[in-house]
């Protein structure tokens, strides 16, 4: 009745015949008003629209006769108009006043739709504004309840405040057709995601929409439950009732075409989604098979039976097997962090007036999954320097003989045992000489220090570095390289720079292959277990008696000296009356020997996170449980190679210093006049 | 009005970051907007008046929330000292509600 | 604040039976002959909405629409092509141009306005 009196309204407003405008407007908002319930319907108001039906047929009987003349407001109209007027206060003469209402009583879960809108980034870009759609549904019904999520950007630096980052999820209290309610989002439904459940849909429509709605579906559950979307556990439908899947059956029916096919995208793809509660506990489980099969393979060996210790020996390479695919089911593409560039390189390059070309290589390198979130803002970050401080603008690029456009490159490969990703730009390169003097103006620096090119560039990490653009790193912004740097050591990977003068720079990425299993080398010290990680392990060596320094803790290893770092003296226990043995470590293009006790063997560690009290432990970066059941402590090699080169430069110099200082002493005698 | 004024709607003063916002709040304008608007969290005390707001839409409000949120994040006191009805509006129909500055605060 | 719309189309009346329908949904209404004329009337005012026809003399819809979209002040303002035919092919060239809201011409004047509700509401 409501769609009639709009449409004649409607109608009427086409041809110009103000006298049924006025009359139908007026009508429409009091059927408007019971429609949204604030008009309670009773017999006078019944007989009182009646009437109004009748009169509005003359009305329109008078228009067919004679279109050019207007209808004459006699006694009866001005009594209808006045009567209507009298239950339209507060009429809503927009649909504006479909602003929710916490709770309606009357309107259990069981009555609602519930609509989910998730909009597509460029929603507002293109002229769209989800309240216009939340005002329109208002023509259908009311909004019962209704939640606004906001998707916060990664920084609030470089982000385009015209991306639409709000989705919507609420709950419709309407008369109206699926096909209405689909129909307000016409205009959007091919980009956006819009998931309708009509009233009464079962548990089973919102498990499935959970599913495809990303992250943990638990989440989404509870969040509805608390709204109230969820039918209650006595109203979930036997399945007699509902023997199709309600989300094919119900919902979809009277959805366009368009929305069914992103359906079956989604549901015809190769991927299935899995709670990633579900798949750490797999894992978990995986690892402490690996344990037990370690300690079953020991056990076997001790029996000295062939054909048990072959047994257990294919049961541990099915294992192992398991392990990896285990592993695998973790990673994904690092595309999913690449794909963020594009846009922003294109962002940051237009305000700053650069031109530059992205080129992304290896965006199908795996990753593991929980590493993605914590690598996306370092390596935001560190784009977002190279594009402002390494390209050079065009002018001064055509100046130095390079192409106007300058290249940033994103490269991911695996490289022994590690993930790299390699930030690499063709710009001006790091300029030595800024670095040491801010360094030394920030007091970051010994007088007199000489370093090496890669520990200049290290500096750039050290904390403190850019205290000039503290001011605003509350806001997200300039968040200094030593947080980039801690982000990647969180995760056991290391930064490294590359940098020609003039030629570019690249900023190289070393990140484990995984965070959760470890392929070990078992040692001893002191008689208490240790595990290096087996892809830093270059060799290991009995302990030199010739070729070695001790006052400066050098190894001769073939053609070089390399710094060493004895556990023993690291956990502060007393020398070793027995040979020990050197396990040379590798990481990235450092190397150190670590001196050991015994040699065990590889062993698989499922890595525990340390407890606080150990946190602060230096060289240790977790602990494993043993096949034997015994504990054991995983040691950070980057952590202790880095050590031991501190430790060498230090001693190197305080052993050149006593050398130069006695050979002036001896220098000093001789020209001492006898 | 489609460009916002030249003029910085923030002014700090002491620990206090007031955001004045005039005009539109729209789609149109939250890119010059945005870098003073941020401005305002270095202040542990952000006070957003509304008041000669001539226009908001649902990207100029995504902003405003933005703000809040990360206002909220950073343990930062939040609050509108001055509202606006269009404002008001589509925080409701959104179902959402930003804090407002307590009676006794506004007095001078 | 009274909610504007710009109608773009070469038929007199049919602009005219438009406007009627959309001044007593309660917007403004300024119109446009040509995608040329309209680009005349692209001068800073604020437009809510623009309901452009695709096939015009002089300057046709895409044209105009595109032209638009270069233009700071307008270049978000949401835009509803209305179509006679069902042409793919310009859907698809709208599409690329940042045209998403397409009506099909002749229409109820009910249509247009249910389809304007959606965007604007006056």
């Amino acid at each position: 009745m409501f769609r009639s009196a709009h449409t004649i309204k409607g109608s009427a407003g086409l041809f110009a015949l103000d006298g049924l405008i006025a009359f139908t407007h007026v009508m429409e908002n009091v059927l408007d008003r019971m429609r949204n319930g604030e008009l309670a319907i009773d017999k006078p108001l019944v007989a009182l629209l009646l009437a109004c039906n009748d009169h509005l047929r003359h009305m329109l009987a008078h228009y067919r006769s004679e279109p050019a003349t207007p209808f004459p407001e006699d006694a009866e109209h001005r009594r209808l108009l006045t009567a209507l007027e009298a239950h339209t206060q507060f009429a809503p003469t927009a649909v504006a006043s479909a602003a929710p209402c916490p709770a309606a009583p009357e309107n259990s879960e069981s009555g609602n739709w519930h609509l989910f809108l998730r909009y597509h980034p460029d929603l507002f870009q293109h002229g769209f504004d989800p309240a216009s759609f939340l005002r329109y549904l208002g023509k259908h019904g009311s909004i019962v309840h209704i939640h606004t999520r906001l998707e916060m950007p990664a920084t609030l630096q470089d982000f385009d405040p015209t991306t639409c980052r709000l989705s919507n999820e609420l709950a419709l209290h309407s008369q109206a057709s699926a096909a209405d309610i689909a129909a307000a989002f016409e205009f959007i439904q091919d980009d956006s995601e819009i998931d309708i459940l009509p009233p009464a849909s079962d548990y089973d429509a919102f498990v499935a929409l959970a599913a495809r709605y990303g992250g943990s579906p638990e989440t989404h559950l509870a969040r509805w439950r608390e709204a109230g979307y969820l039918p209650s556990a006595v109203s979930t439908a036997p399945p007699v009732q509902a023997p199709m899947p309600s989300l094919e059956a119900a919902p979809m029916q009277n959805v366009p075409q368009e929305k069914r096919r992103s359906v079956d995208r989604v549901e015809g793809s190769r991927f299935i989604r899995i709670e990633a509660a579900k798949l750490d506990a797999l894992i978990n489980r995986v690892g402490e098979l690996v344990i037990s099969t370690a300690s079953s393979r020991m056990r076997a060996k001790q029996t000295a039976d062939s054909d048990m210790i072959q047994a257990v020996e294919v049961l541990s390479q099915l294992v192992e097997g398991i392990r990896d695919d285990a592993l695998n089911l973790r990673m994904v593409p690092i595309s999913e962090i690449f794909n963020r560039f594009p846009r922003m390189v294109h962002d940051v390059s237009a305000r700053l007036g650069k031109e530059i070309e992205l080129d992304l290589v290896g965006a199908d390198t795996e990753i593991d999954k929980s590493m993605i979130e914590k690598l996306t803002d370092p390596l935001m970050h560190i784009v977002r320097n190279a594009i402002d401080h390494g390209i050079e603008d065009a002018e001064s690029r055509l100046a130095q003989g390079k192409p106007a456009r300058g290249l940033l490159r994103l490269k991911a490969y695996h490289d022994t045992g590690a993930i790299v990703v390699d930030i690499s730009d063709d710009g001006r390169g790091m300029n030595k000489a800024a670095i040491l003097a801010k360094a030394q103006e920030r007091g970051l620096l010994a007088e007199g220090r000489q370093l090496s090119d890669p520990e200049v560039y290290k500096l750039i990490f050290l904390p403190g570095f850019s205290t000039a653009e503290q001011v605003s790193d509350i806001s997200g912004r300039g968040v200094g390289m030593d947080v980039v740097r801690r982000n990647i050591e969180a995760l056991r990977g290391e930064i490294e720079i590359l940098s020609t003068a003039g030629q570019g720079s690249t900023l190289r990425i070393r990140l484990p292959l995984t965070l959760a299993i470890i392929d070990g080398f078992h040692v001893e010290v002191g008689g208490s277990s240790l595990v290096l990680p087996l892809d830093m392990m270059a060799e290991c060596m009995d302990m030199p008696s010739q070729q070695i320094s001790r006052e400066t803790r050098q190894i001769w290893l073939r053609d070089t000296w390399i710094p060493y770092i004895s556990l023993r003296e690291l956990f502060s226990l007393p020398p070793s009356d027995e040979p020990e043995y050197v396990v040379v470590a590798q990481f990235g293009q450092t190397t150190a020997g670590i001196i050991v006790d015994r040699l065990i063997g590889d062993i698989q560690a499922v890595i525990k996170p340390l407890g606080s009290l150990f946190r602060s432990l230096r060289g240790v970066s977790g602990s494993t449980i043993m096949g034997n059941g015994r504990l054991a402590l995983i040691l950070d090699i980057p952590q202790l190679i880095q050590l031991a080169l501190k430790r060498e430069d230090r001693l190197v110099e305080q052993r050149q210093a006593s050398l130069t200082e006695h050979s002036i002493a001896l220098a000093n005698s001789a020209t001492r006049p006898i | 009005m489609l460009v916002a004024d030249i003029e910085s709607p923030l002014h700090i003063e002491g620990q206090e970051a007031t955001l004045t916002l005039q005009g539109d709040l729209t789609i149109f304008t939250v890119d010059a907007l945005k870098d003073d608007i941020f401005l305002a969290l270095n202040c542990p005390r952000i006070r957003v008046s509304l008041d000669a707001v001539t226009d908001i839409d649902s990207c100029g409000l995504q902003l405003l929330l933005m703000l809040a949120r990360q206002a909220q994040d950073l343990g930062r006191d939040f609050a509108l000292s001055q509202s606006h009805p269009e404002v008001d509006a589509l925080l409701a129909l959104y179902g959402l509600d930003l804090p407002a500055q307590a009676a006794e605060e506004s007095a001078p | 604040m009274d909610k504007t719309i710009l109608v773009v189309d070469d038929s007199a009346s049919f602009r005219n039976v438009v406007s009627i329908a959309l001044k007593d949904a309660g917007y403004q209404v300024i119109q446009a002959g040509d995608g040329k004329d309209a680009l005349g009337k692209l001068d800073g005012k604020k437009i809510h909405l623009i309901i452009s026809d695709v096939n015009m003399p002089v300057m046709d819809g895409l044209s105009f629409v595109k032209a638009a979209k270069q233009l700071a002040a307008y270049r978000f303002t949401p835009i509803i092509m209305l179509t006679t035919e069902a042409g793919e092919s310009k859907k698809a060239e709208g599409k690329a141009a940042g045209v998403r809201a397409w009506v099909v011409k002749p229409f109820q004047p009910p249509v247009l306005l249910d389809a304007v509700a959606k965007l604007v509401q006056a």
